[in-house]
């Protein structure tokens, strides 16, 4: 506290010139001019960014929209009411008649081969 | 001048400084922009994930009564992209501009809802081009059902706000719904609040599109042949509970669920399998059996005189055939779907025997399955005013008691289950936008019976449908199943007609898939074994063959 009010004094006390005095003032405006630059500068550049976020807020609801959009088309195209009759009109259709072979347990004495399943049910399908 | 340079001070620190936070509450609200933003509500899979539910970008457009004068000119462009005569669109739009300027406007200001983007554009440019004014245009998200009907009132409706309703889309309402996202700020460089928004999560169903699409198909050829004007089909997973189908019929596509509900059609969105109530009939005898069993009241082989008529308090019990069948045994009355033993050996039991057992079933009390609006059921116990034992009796062989079908497969699942009732579930698990997943686990409500008394009775049961119901049977595979024939009541008055049940499990050793049929009033036949049985049949066989269920009956 004491320095501050010593310096304070130290300038009033001082006997500065025309030449200085102006000077001074010159140096004050440009870093005041180049302060509200650097301000103008920085609020541009909010701005900017903020315009670009909500931009970049648009993109993401379109690009959703857009895969939502894509999504349908293929839930579309995927759904039992196109593919059944496109598969029918291929000659596919569901079986008829499912018939089931016993297909015998296979033990193999092979280590590295793990021994199959007791029982594998194969289905063959007759239209 | 110092009195005025006093004032002007003086009010100056009132201004700036007293009233300060007033003024700055006024200017803030002035220079305050809120802005909403809104995410994608979550979209709804099946099993296999195909899409069975989405949100699309989409349109609703108001009309403003203020500013809208040529309702003709509007009308000519709004036409087309409603699918609408011109007549009909000025017409509606003359309604709104009349009721706006009332004191107190009634209509809503809606002229079309769920547009397109390609249509909205298209309507917007038309409408620039003729300087035509008066409409606003509001963008928002719409839904979208690309499978059409297909397990339309199982998925439910979504709402303009949008809310869900019914069906899964109003039960996992706050699970789907996206939240909205806000932005205020006094200016671009002075931003006060900023929340994102997220998108809802997406559910998957444990049904299986498949499976629902031909069990759909199924029932509505059926509906066709019985003439039957409604019915019911839900395929279950009998370990877990989980439904992989569920066909109700009439049905309805959520694409025009709004439509529907503006004309006034609300009361057909409704999902019938969860919400109606009916008389099961002689399904129940399966669960009165198994009570029987249990409690160590009637063996397999016990004998009971059948003599085809039972009088309790003046009332009077008859077989459906109204005869007498001699000595029968469990085989028997099931084979036979026999009233009168099967109530005999529940008046046996006594009342507090029967309802204790009885209630475990879960009759009378909801199934806990998550769809919106399930409906309890009636059961009337002797706690009840109005009881008598007349009601022990019909209750024994499912009359004068109602239930929903998810009731009645759930509670007769026990059997199937080795004796354990499940909570059945729609929704497999749900994933959240931040990654997430919750998946949900099969949850067993209780032990009704016993292990060893579910596998004598389905034991009986495969036998009694080889003899009683020998459509049901499925090539590779046992079958245990019950008929079920209640007679139809309209206002209280008993009428001609029957609402028809089939439950059945396959195979009958160690089921994988319990299946329930319903027709209500079949006009080709009054019997189950002739309407549900062959569903049942085509039902449970596609059923097995889209699960994998191995057969268990090899040649």
């Amino acid at each position: 506290m004491n320095t501050i009010r010593q310096w304070a004094r130290q300038l009033i006390e001082a006997k500065i010139s025309l030449r200085a005095a102006m000077l001074l003032a010159a140096c004050s405006s440009a870093l005041l001019l180049g302060l509200m630059v650097i301000w103008l500068g920085m609020s541009t550049r909010t701005a900017l960014l903020d315009k670009q976020l909500e931009d970049l807020d648009g993109t993401q609801t379109a690009l959703t929209d857009q895969i939502n959009q894509t999504w349908t088309q293929i839930g579309e195209v995927t759904s039992p009411r196109v593919m059944e009759p496109r598969a029918r009109q291929l000659g596919f259709e569901p079986a008829r008649r499912i018939e089931y072979l016993i297909v015998s347990p296979t033990i193999t004495a092979t280590e590295t081969v793990t021994p199959a399943v007791a029982l594998t049910v194969t289905t063959i399908v007759t239209q | 001048m110092g009195i005025t340079i006093l004032l002007a001070v003086a009010r100056a620190i009132q201004v700036q400084v007293v009233e300060s936070p007033k003024y700055y509450a006024q200017a803030s609200y002035q220079q305050t922009q809120t802005r909403y933003t809104q995410s994608p509500r979550g979209a709804i899979f099946d099993r296999s994930g195909n899409l069975l539910a989405i949100s699309n970008r989409a349109y609703i457009i108001r009309a403003d009564a203020r500013t809208l004068t040529d309702t003709a000119g509007v009308a000519s462009a709004l036409a087309p992209a409603l699918g609408q005569s011109v007549e009909d669109v000025r017409k509606h739009l003359d309604a709104i501009v009349v009721d706006g300027q009332s004191v107190t406007p009634t209509l809503s200001t809606i002229v079309a809802f769920d547009l397109s983007p390609s249509v909205t554009r298209q309507l917007t440019e038309t409408l620039e081009t003729m300087g035509r004014g008066g409409l606003l245009i509001d963008e928002t998200w719409g839904r979208d059902y690309p499978q059409g009907a297909v397990a339309g009132p199982t998925l439910g409706f979504v709402s303009l706000q949008p809310t869900g309703y019914s069906g899964i889309e109003g039960f996992y309402n706050s699970e789907l719904t996206a939240e909205t996202g806000e932005r205020k700020e006094r200016s671009r460089m002075d931003v006060l609040v900023v929340t994102p928004t997220t998108s809802g999560a997406d559910v998957v169903l444990t049904l299986d599109l498949t499976l629902q699409a031909f069990v759909e198909n199924r029932l509505a050829q059926a509906i066709q042949e019985t003439g039957a004007p409604s019915g019911t089909v839900i395929v279950m997973e009998t370990k877990t509970g989980a439904i992989l189908a569920s066909a109700s019929y009439p049905s309805y596509d959520p694409n025009r669920a709004l439509e529907m509900a503006s004309d006034g059609q609300i009361g057909l969105l409704k999902d019938r399998a969860v919400s109606e109530l009916y008389e099961p009939g002689s399904v129940i005898k399966i669960a009165t059996m198994a009570i029987a069993l249990e409690t160590g009241q009637i063996t397999t082989s016990t004998l009971m005189t059948d003599t085809g008529k039972l009088v309790i308090d003046g009332k009077r019990i008859y077989n459906s055939d109204r005869s007498g069948h001699g000595v029968v045994d469990m085989e028997d009355i099931l084979a036979r779907s026999l009233n009168v033993p099967t109530a005999m050996t529940a008046l046996d039991m006594g009342p507090e025997k029967f309802y204790s057992h009885f209630r475990l079933f879960g009759f009378g009390s909801r199934t806990g399955i998550d769809l919106g609006d399930e409906a309890a059921g009636v059961l009337r116990t002797p706690s009840d005013v109005t009881w008598s034992r007349t009601d022990l009796a019909t209750n024994s062989f499912g009359q004068g008691m109602s239930s929903t079908p998810y009731q009645v497969i759930n509670s007769l699942n026990v059997i199937a289950n080795d004796g354990v009732l499940m909570q059945p579930y729609i929704v497999k698990e749900w994933r959240e936008p931040n990654g997430n997943v919750i998946a949900k686990q099969p949850v067993p409500k209780g032990r009704v019976i016993s292990p060893a008394t579910a596998r004598t009775l389905r034991q009986v049961m495969a036998i009694a449908t080889r003899r009683g119901t020998p459509k049901a049977e499925i090539a590779g595979y046992t079958v245990a199943g019950k008929t079920g024939t209640a007679d139809w009541y309209l206002q209280g008055i008993k009428q001609d007609t029957t609402i028809v049940t089939y439950v059945g499990f396959v195979p009958a050793e160690d089921p994988q898939i319990t299946v329930l049929v319903k027709l209500d009033q079949p006009s080709s036949s009054k019997w189950a074994a002739e309407t549900t049985v062959p569903i049942f049949h085509d039902v449970a066989e596609r059923a097995c063959q889209i699960l994998g269920v191995p057969p268990n009956v090899l040649k």
